[in-house]
């Protein structure tokens, strides 16, 4: 166990010399192959034909021929198609985190660690390189964008209440209590996400919570593990005494609600202030901060979970493999293409040097304009930072994401308890596992 | 003669609510087009808001990515033109085959065709894409169009209007005459089932109009996607993360998206009706 401390150690040092020195260049990418080379990259980032340009520039002999699909479950049928049949398929393709593992199981994902990828683990953040490199040895993919945990809250509305940014899930508590009574049920201090599995995760995550392992050929499936049944149990006493809301994500609802102030805060990734910005316009425009993630016990130190973030995978069918590379890690990790993929897309970088850079902490653009001009970035790059890298999922989480809506809601109906939630799904899901064919428990 | 009906009031108020039921939605993307994105979370879904964006949409919906929605309308249109005037000749062919002519195992061979019509199109999509690999046909209209040509149900359909609207005595007649085979089928026979054309090419447009899958699975260039996969995939970007949302653009988007549709029902729809009911009755 000491071991691994040590190199994590080493590697944050090492980081931190990088972060530390002024206008860091780049890292030493691959050599570029010496013939002419295509490569057909699929990904709904924004931008990303304009992006492209700049590689192209520096790697002349290299061109690349973006295909946006938008992304969802339309572009995995795609790509599953071309490489279940062994044909088709492009060169790079983004592929979010939580999916990677079933396209591990097509065998259709070229293994980078043949190519010399895990000389660059050391420039992403850890826990991202969990995410693509789950046994620590064999790379799938190469980290793109994340979605860290942090809290949002309405400055003003804490005020008015005479509460102050919670720090533990203790003073949480007590805040949304306090809110409570002093408005009349009106205004609540936060809301549960009941129909987003993976925001749920998130915060269990940040207690270190694991919900699959890979074991040799087979798996361990704890979607009950005892994170997941604290933070269940501990939303659902506020959920019951009406101190917090269940108002759907990303619905006109939600939007309306707390652009009025009557969500004071909530707990959203990385990329979710674009969004609150983009929805709200100028409804409680400029009243928003971010804070840490209220933890567990008072620590100094920040432990965070992350919600959604993608990767770039290269396909074993394709003829150009190294340039592949070459191209997923300059997407990933130059600073042209990290700044064009946060201006364009609001791309939380996974490269730990990208989440220093300076203009992720533009006070006069959004989302730092939102939030009134706080430097939020600094927030979430600290939330990065403190997510346990020890997190898997499983090629039949797509079930998992969607047997869980509908245990919250039996729960919210009351008709089980959190834990009888939690274990349903758990149960639910093992049995959709086996019939899928995997050797889970 | 269309003899006049006398409704009860509650015939009617039962009419009415469902008229304002149906059509509910379609009102609703009617307001939505003069909304922006903020609008459309922040005020009443089924009334305007208090100003128009309707030009916004408008220029954003023609001029986003260089004015590509264009090219994804012609693209559809070739698609589903194509692909119906290339069923309506397969089809009207091969169902006279069946309709006037014997030959052995005709019954089998039919009846085969017909099975066809239950294999669920998902299960085809390996196997096809496959083939267009192997044919050098992935990305070309091809791709998206020769599938469209081979219409099961159409055949189906069109023998029943060569069997119902077609007298084998007529067939007799003109050969005896002295009139060629093609003759017979193209100058006697067609206009006889000029229902079932119809009916058989709208059937064929809208499904071809309407196909995701296939171009989805068949075409990775965005110069190439037709109005609905180019439209799903701005739905998808507008709904992750750090993208400006243009839901309102999308929606007017689809609104002109059915406009052909609309066009081709309330031009050919009398047609189609005789079409059906010919086949109702007769077949």
């Amino acid at each position: 166990m000491k071991k691994p401390q040590l190199k994590t150690a080493l590697l944050s040092l090492s980081a931190l010399l990088f972060a530390g020195s002024a206008l860091a260049a780049d890292p030493a990418f691959p050599k570029a192959p010496a013939g002419k080379v295509t490569l057909e990259v699929w990904s709904w980032v924004p931008g990303l034909d304009k992006t492209v340009a700049a590689f192209e520039k520096a790697y002349p002999n290299i061109d690349v021929k973006v295909t946006n699909l938008g992304g969802g479950p339309q572009t995995y049928t795609k790509l599953l198609t071309t490489l279940k049949a062994g044909t088709g398929a492009p060169d790079v393709a983004q592929v979010e985190y939580g999916f990677v593992p079933s396209f591990v199981d097509t065998g259709g994902l070229a293994d980078l660690s043949t190519l010399g990828a895990n000389n660059y683990k050391k420039y992403f953040v850890p826990w991202t390189w969990g995410q693509v490199s789950p046994d620590g040895k064999a790379v799938f993919a190469i980290p793109q964008d994340t979605g860290p945990f942090a809290m949002v809250y309405r400055d003003d509305v804490l005020k008015k209440y005479g509460i102050a940014a919670p720090k533990t899930w203790a003073e949480y508590e007590k805040a949304a209590a306090t809110m409570y009574t002093k408005s009349g049920g009106k205004v609540k201090m936060g809301n549960f996400y009941a129909t987003f599995a993976p925001w749920f995760m998130a915060l269990a995550w940040a207690d270190g919570g694991q919900f699959f392992k890979r074991d040799g050929d087979s798996w361990v499936q704890t979607l009950n593990n005892p994170s997941a049944k604290k933070v269940l149990n501990y939303w659902y006493g506020m959920i019951k005494k009406g101190h917090v809301g269940t108002i759907q994500a990303f619905t006109a609802d939600y939007w309306n609600a707390a652009g009025a102030g009557q969500v004071a805060s909530n707990f959203e990734a990385a990329w979710g202030p674009g969004g609150y910005a983009g929805s709200m316009k100028d409804k409680g425009a400029g009243l928003w901060r971010a804070a840490n993630i209220p933890q567990w016990t008072a620590s100094n130190t920040v432990k965070s979970g992350n919600w959604g973030g993608s990767s770039s995978v290269v396909t074993a069918q394709s003829k150009n493999k190294q340039a592949a590379l070459l191209f997923s890690l300059w997407l990933n990790l130059s600073e042209t293409a990290i700044s064009q993929n946060w201006t364009n897309g609001g791309l939380f970088p996974a490269s730990d040097a990208g989440l220093d850079f300076a203009i992720l902490k533009d006070k006069t653009k959004n989302p730092s304009k939102f939030f009134g001009g706080q430097d939020i970035s600094s927030v979430y790059a600290t939330a990065s930072r403190g997510v346990n890298v020890n997190f898997q999922w499983a090629p039949w989480f797509p079930f998992a994401n969607d047997n869980f809506n509908k245990q919250m809601d039996l729960m919210l109906k009351g008709k089980l308890t959190p834990n009888q939630a939690l274990d349903a799904w758990q149960r639910e899901t093992l049995a959709e596992a086996k019939k899928q064919g995997y050797t889970a428990r | 003669m269309v003899r006049k009906e006398k409704f009860t009031p509650l015939q009617i108020l039962a009419l009415t609510l469902f008229a304002i039921y149906a059509l509910l939605p379609l009102w609703w993307v009617i307001v939505t087009i003069f909304k922006d994105n903020g609008q459309l979370f922040s005020t009443f879904g089924l009334w305007f808001g208090n100003k128009s964006y309707l030009s916004e949409n408008l220029n954003t919906l023609f001029t986003r990515q260089d004015g590509i929605f264009t090219r994804w309308a012609v693209n559809s249109i070739v698609y589903a033109g194509t692909t119906a005037l290339g069923s309506v000749v397969v089809s009207a062919m091969a169902g006279y085959a069946f309709s006037a002519y014997e030959f052995k195992g005709k019954d089998a061979l039919f009846g085969l065709i017909l099975a066809t019509i239950m294999v669920p199109s998902t299960a085809l999509v390996l196997p096809l894409f496959l083939m267009m690999q192997k044919m050098g046909l992935l990305n070309t209209y091809w791709a998206v169009i020769l599938p469209g040509l081979v219409n099961p149900f159409g055949l189906y359909l069109m023998r029943l209007f060569w069997d119902a609207g077609f007298p084998k005595d007529l067939m007799e007649a003109a050969r005896i005459d002295g009139a060629g085979e093609w003759t017979i089928f193209q100058r006697l026979g067609l206009p006889l089932v000029r229902g079932g054309l119809v009916t058989v090419g709208l059937f064929a447009f809208v499904a071809a109009w309407n196909n995701f899958f296939l171009p989805l699975v068949a075409v990775s260039r965005e110069d190439l996607f037709p109005l609905t996969l180019g439209l799903s995939v701005w739905n998808q970007t507008s709904s992750s993360s750090g993208q400006e949302p243009i839901y309102t653009v999308i929606v007017l988007g689809s609104l002109i998206s059915i406009l052909p549709l609309v066009l081709a029902f309330l031009t050919l729809g009398r047609y189609w009706q005789g079409g059906l009911a010919n086949g109702a009755v007769k077949g």
